[in-house]
């Protein structure tokens, strides 16, 4: 059945007001100005619930959408009364609403991307979560898994509903289970959580999304406020449970203003549909004789790594990937900018960008924590690739940290833990990985984001097993000897090229890679491209014994190579 | 209606939509001078006076737009924001009053004439709007039960606290956030006195009262369902 937007907005009524009054600036607003503004205030930019056929008419491309729910019934299964008996009260619902039940799924497009799309309807007896709303969700994901194609689930929800008892509860599991088998299966889903979104929606599909949206301010939690503030009997700070809130610490990819949203969609949903051919690049190639790598001294190499101009993660997303979709949260504990993450195009091929995240100025470098990440920045990391591998994107990392964050709550929240669980997920994903060491390559910090196919340096950037500084301090028992140290460590480019730890060293313009960044970045892309271009043409199993390799041959006896002491090289 | 009306009607309306509301609210004056009985036109006038903060030209054009179509949905809320924000509860009430009457299932309109009815102490009027709102707004998903509050809050001022303890009793049944609790120790302690627990201060209860009924509102003007 061919569903029309039209046919299921709710009839239009004869005394339909023209003003509506907005509840958080208090202005009057057009009617049509606010549809014009898809239904956010254009005073103070609060967004409004809107109805699903407004939803549909604002996420789909035009007539695509194929309604599939007309015989979703509720069950009135326990024979539930309150102030009126339930069967009475879905009446009520259906004639207020015009629609069956407080969901909606079906089939459309969006920029011309086939999915599986399931909208709930808050104006639906409080967009509460009964037999048939489970059942939409878990017909929509069943849908999504035969045609193998995305689910988005728009939520608005309350919670579990009460007048169902425990049917209801067995919602939650049972929208769970059908999204894990998507989850299995590498089909991708992606949930937009609008205001507001509570209980046991929350607890259950609308948080299982392989990419979690939101819409500003919107109101998303398990318990709700009121009621923890009553159990702990404290104030509860401003913008709790705000999606903004849910964003900083960690729980959401994006938030994003409704104007945006199609377009985001539009994006995620190519990027998962991609897997065609490598650009051509026209930087210089990277350099595999350390002979031709360019001499300095090891502390100068350390200064320019360190420079505050030199280009950062992001900046070279920006110059290599033809589109980029930033990823945040380790969806456990809070979003660390000190490491950065998304999807990204190269050519035609979608990858997962991962990497450390400083700035260029004071302000920007205590934001991102001087690139120096905490648990939650190695776990956003791992979370990404996993992503990566089961739609099965090529990972690429940038290294560029001082080491990872020394700081009393990353103790106590695994620092170690959650480096070394980066360190061996890695070592294990059937997807091809390139790292390049742009800056600094502090240690196990660094390293968790390391373990690759093909690792690359940039010429003035250096990977050490601890700071110079630190070395000096307890080797040679004084800070001032962290020149000599530097040399002795052997942090290089061209000494790691001749350890093996470097698969390649990528040239910077004369001066460094912050003299002249679009070159720099140019002779990167080259450098990543012909990387991959070997790389994807590798099986899955025989990449991660090759990996396995690439990692065992350090330190045995008879494969590692050894350097001759500075003054014998020299 | 002759053309030229017409056009700068529309013309209007397109600033409007626009955002453009100096360009809208010039060009809604010539319409008036054009179409000075058209009540949408004084509706549309009338909110951008009062958006640009001319109260008494918005009111003027309310009122004239009522007289030409006495049920206008939008000149009535209007004139019920006005006259609260100007502390003229009177008109504001009626207002309010007239609008219910308008659109008798807009829990947003029988809110208001509870809550102000209860500002002017016309406690009957009163406790009939909250018991209206009782029948046709009791969705479950409500998490405080508001209107079970503003009656509470009636028969507290009555002094009538047998009435406000049953009251209490049920509510605190119903609440989903534990709002009544203190109330109903509050009503508790003037029915069978202050027991060895402290007793919330009436201040502090008509506040929790009040705002259980702001947030309902708030609720129902947040949604464009």
């Amino acid at each position: 059945m061919r569903g029309h937007l039209t046919e299921v907005a709710a009839p239009p009524r004869a005394e339909e007001a023209q003003w509506t009054k907005c509840p958080s600036c208090d202005a009057f607003v057009y009617h049509k100005r606010l549809r014009r503004n898809l239904g956010v205030c254009p005073e103070c930019n609060y967004h409004f619930r809107i109805p699903v056929a407004s939803r549909l008419e604002q996420l789909l491309d035009e007539d695509s959408f194929v309604d599939l729910s007309a015989d979703l019934e509720p069950l009135d299964v326990i024979g539930f009364v309150d102030s009126k008996p339930y069967a009475q009260r879905i009446a009520d619902a259906q004639r207020k609403t015009g629609r069956q039940e407080g969901i909606v799924y079906g089939t459309a497009t969006v920029g011309g991307h086939p999915l599986v799309l399931a909208v709930m309807d808050f104006a639906f007896v409080g967009g509460s979560m009964g037999s048939a709303v489970g059942e939409g969700v878990t017909r929509a994901a069943e849908l999504a898994l035969e045609r193998r194609i995305p689910l988005l689930v728009v939520c608005a929800s309350g919670g579990a509903r009460m007048q169902e008892g425990c049917v209801s509860l067995m919602q939650m599991a049972k929208t769970s289970a059908a999204l894990a088998r998507l989850h299995e299966e590498g089909v991708l889903v992606v949930c937009l959580l609008t205001d507001p979104t509570f209980g046991g929606v929350s607890a259950s599909f609308a948080t299982l999304g392989d990419v979690l949206i939101a819409e500003p301010n919107s109101y998303i939690g398990f318990a709700g406020p009121k009621v923890i503030e009553q159990t702990i009997r404290q104030q509860l700070p401003e913008g709790f449970q705000t999606s903004e809130f849910l964003l900083d610490h960690g729980m959401l990819d994006l938030v994003e203003p409704r104007e945006n949203l199609q377009g985001v969609l539009r994006k995620l949903l190519q990027l998962h549909d991609l897997a065609g051919e490598l650009p051509e690049t026209e930087g210089a190639e990277p350099l595999s004789d350390p002979e031709t790598v360019s001499r300095r001294p090891a502390w100068d190499i350390v200064q320019l790594a360190r420079n505050i101009e030199r280009p950062n993660t992001l900046e070279y997303v920006g110059y290599i990937f033809d589109e980029f979709v930033e990823l945040a949260g380790d969806r456990l504990f809070e979003q660390d900018a000190a490491i950065v993450g998304g999807i990204g195009r190269l050519g035609d091929l979608a990858v997962a960008v991962i990497g450390h995240q400083k700035g260029h100025t004071t302000s920007e470098m205590m934001e991102r924590n001087f690139g120096m990440p905490n648990p939650e920045g190695y776990r956003k990391g791992m979370r990404l690739m996993q992503h990566a591998a089961r739609f099965g994107m090529p990972i690429v990392t940038f290294v560029d940290t001082p080491g990872a964050y020394p700081g009393l709550g990353a103790e106590a929240r695994g620092q170690s833990i959650a480096i070394a669980e980066s360190i061996m997920k890695m070592s294990r994903l059937p997807v091809p990985i390139v790292t390049v060491v742009t800056g600094e390559g502090g240690s196990g910090g660094a390293l968790a984001l390391a373990v690759a196919d093909r690792v690359l340096m940039m010429e003035n950037s250096y990977y050490s097993v601890i700071t110079p500084e630190g070395c000096s301090t307890i080797l040679f028992k004084d800070a001032a000897q962290a020149p000599r140290a530097a040399a002795a460590l052997r942090i290089t480019a061209a000494d790691l090229l001749r350890l093996g730890i470097m698969d390649a060293v990528v040239p910077e313009p004369e001066g460094g890679a912050h003299i002249d960044p679009p070159s720099a970045a140019a002779n990167l892309k080259t450098a990543v491209v012909a990387c991959m271009r070997d790389l994807v043409r590798v099986a899955p199993d025989e990449l991660v014994e090759q990996r396995y390799d690439r990692f065992r041959k350090f330190g045995a006896p008879g494969r590692q190579p050894t350097l001759p002491p500075i003054g014998e090289s020299e | 209606m002759n053309a030229g009306a017409e056009q700068v009607v529309e013309e209007a309306r397109a600033s409007l939509e626009e955002g453009d509301l100096e360009g809208a609210r010039s060009a809604y004056r010539r319409a008036l001078e054009l179409r000075p009985d058209d009540a949408s036109v004084l509706v549309d006038f009338g909110q951008l006076s009062f958006a640009a903060g001319d109260t008494a030209e918005a009111i003027s054009c309310f009122g004239k737009a009522l007289e030409r179509e006495p049920g206008n949905v939008d000149a009535l809320r209007a004139l019920v924001e006005i006259h609260r924000r100007e502390g003229r509860r009177d008109e504001a009430f009626e207002a309010a009053q007239s609008l219910a009457e308008a659109r008798p299932a807009d829990p947003l309109a029988a809110i208001d004439v509870a809550d102000l009815a209860l500002e002017l102490e016309r406690l009957d009027e009163a406790e009939a709007a909250f018991r209206r709102l009782l029948e046709f707004d009791d969705d479950p998903e409500h998490d405080v039960p508001y209107a079970q509050h503003g009656l509470i809050e009636i028969e507290i001022r009555r002094g009538r606290w047998r009435r406000a303890l049953d009251l209490a009793v049920d509510a605190t049944r119903v609440d989903r956030l534990g709002r009544t609790t203190d109330v109903l120790a509050f009503v508790v302690a003037q029915v069978f006195g202050a027991g060895d627990r402290p007793t919330p201060e009436r201040p502090a209860i008509a506040d929790a009262l009040a705002r259980s009924r702001t947030e309902h509102r708030r609720h129902h003007a947040g949604s464009l369902d």
